[in-house]
Order: structure tokens, then C-alpha cells, then sequence
């Protein structure tokens, strides 16, 4: 939403980047809440190793704790609350 | 040559970052960032083009125009002090983004944090119950 020149836009469920189209303004980390897109002459963001089979994280995480599929973290998320709802809800 | 407005410049830097001559130059201290437009002769347009302010025009040549300049104090961050931005960039976020995407679930005022003290933020929300339920766990 903050890039002016075109080189951030979304590709189904990621944002795609446009290094030709980036002019290095910032605006774009200065408007991410996690902090995780950031400026060092141009913008630098995570592709999901994008052309890999799989992101080099998730291939390196001994406890498989990383993955591709945005769904799995979404269900770990509701078994740990339903668990917690079953143990008593939350304290 | 190039003319700028000064009430419309964000100090983002795109300018000096596109020109082909080096003729927009950027002096950055702990404190502030400035930049200074040389007077120039070509007849390029990348600056004006890529201006995300439309702060940029071109001129004619003229040698008694003083070469523009302007200074921008830069933001502290509101946890860790840090000096990350110009208040002209954080005023132009907090103008595009959707006032509910400005708070976290937490409340926090997340454009006036730097980028670093976000990160640490979010691992803090994320992690808090995790770590709560395997405190549970333990008898």
C-alpha cells in the first residue's frame, strides 16, 4: 500500500518485489509491522526462496516447526486453543 | 535544472537514489538527513519521475537560483530511541494506511517504532502464550 513506484505488488498471497521498479524510498519498511522488510539501498524482503523447492529455513528447522503451508500454522494455532479451552481455558 | 518544494519533500531520498550524475547529494548524521540538489543541466526527468512526493520539478538553467537544501530531524523510536525516519515519511504512512492496521492487538502505535523494535515485539506477542502454556505443563 505505501509503494508509489509499483516494485511491491501482491501475487496471490505474497507480495511480489520489482527490483527494476524499486527506487530505494523506505516507505515500504517504514509501513510493515513486523519489521521484516527492510532498506539498504533498495528494499529487501523475503521471497520464500523463491525457485527453491522449499524455503532454505524450513528444509534447515530440525523440530519441522517451519513450513510452506500458511493453513498448518493456522490449525496448530486452533489445537493449541481448543487444548487449552479443554484444560481449563486460559488462566 | 531541478526546483523543489519543500513543503511537499518527504526526504525519502528516491531522488538522489535514481540520479544517473550523482547530482543529488545526501548528507546523513546520527540526527538528521539533508540533501542537496546541485544545479544540473541534463535533460533528464528519473528524479521528478520517481519523486513519490511530486515534491520535483524542472527548471531552466539559471545560475542565480541557489542550489536548493533542506534538512529533516530524524524520528526517534518510541521504545529503543533509536533515530529511524523522517517525520514527513511516518506522517505519509499513518495518512495510507487503514487507521485499525495503525494499533496492534497489544495497542501499540507501531509506525512510531522502528523496525527493529517491531520484530522484537512480535516475537514477544507470539511467544507469550506459548511459553505460558508449557509453564502450565509443569507440575
Amino acid at each position: 500500500m505505501a509503494c508509489f513506484s509499483g516494485a511491491l505488488t501482491k501475487d496471490g498471497e505474497v507480495t511480489a518485489f520489482d527490483v527494476e521498479k524499486c527506487t530505494g524510498c523506505g516507505l515500504c519498511s517504514l509501513a510493515c509491522p513486523f519489521g521484516v522488510v527492510w532498506n539498504d539501498k533498495i528494499a529487501h524482503k523475503c521471497d520464500s526462496c523463491k525457485g527453491r523447492e522449499k524455503p532454505a529455513c524450513v528444509t534447515t528447522c530440525p523440530g519441522g516447526a517451519l513450513s510452506t503451508d500458511s493453513d498448518l500454522a493456522a490449525s496448530r494455532a486452533r489445537t493449541r486453543a481448543a487444548r487449552a479451552a479443554a484444560q481449563g481455558g486460559r488462566r | 535544472m531541478i526546483k523543489v518544494d519543500a513543503s511537499l519533500c518527504i526526504g525519502c531520498l528516491s531522488c538522489s537514489n535514481v540520479c544517473p550524475s550523482q547530482n543529488i547529494v545526501r548528507t546523513v548524521t546520527e540526527d538528521t538527513r539533508s540533501i542537496h540538489w546541485k544545479r544540473c543541466k541534463e535533460e533528464c526527468d528519473l528524479c521528478v519521475e520517481f519523486c513519490p512526493a511530486k515534491a520535483l520539478t524542472l527548471v531552466p538553467f539559471d545560475e542565480s537560483v541557489p542550489e536548493p537544501d533542506l534538512t529533516f530531524d530524524l524520528v526517534a523510536c518510541r521504545i529503543c530511541g533509536s533515530k529511524y525516519a523522517t517525520e514527513p515519511m511516518l506522517k505519509r504512512i499513518e495518512l495510507v494506511l487503514p487507521v485499525d492496521l495503525q494499533t496492534d492487538a497489544d495497542g501499540l502505535e507501531w509506525v512510531r517504532i522502528c523496525p527493529s523494535c517491531r520484530r522484537k515485539a512480535e516475537s514477544v506477542r507470539v511467544t507469550r502464550p506459548l511459553v505460558k502454556e508449557r509453564m502450565r505443563k509443569i507440575p
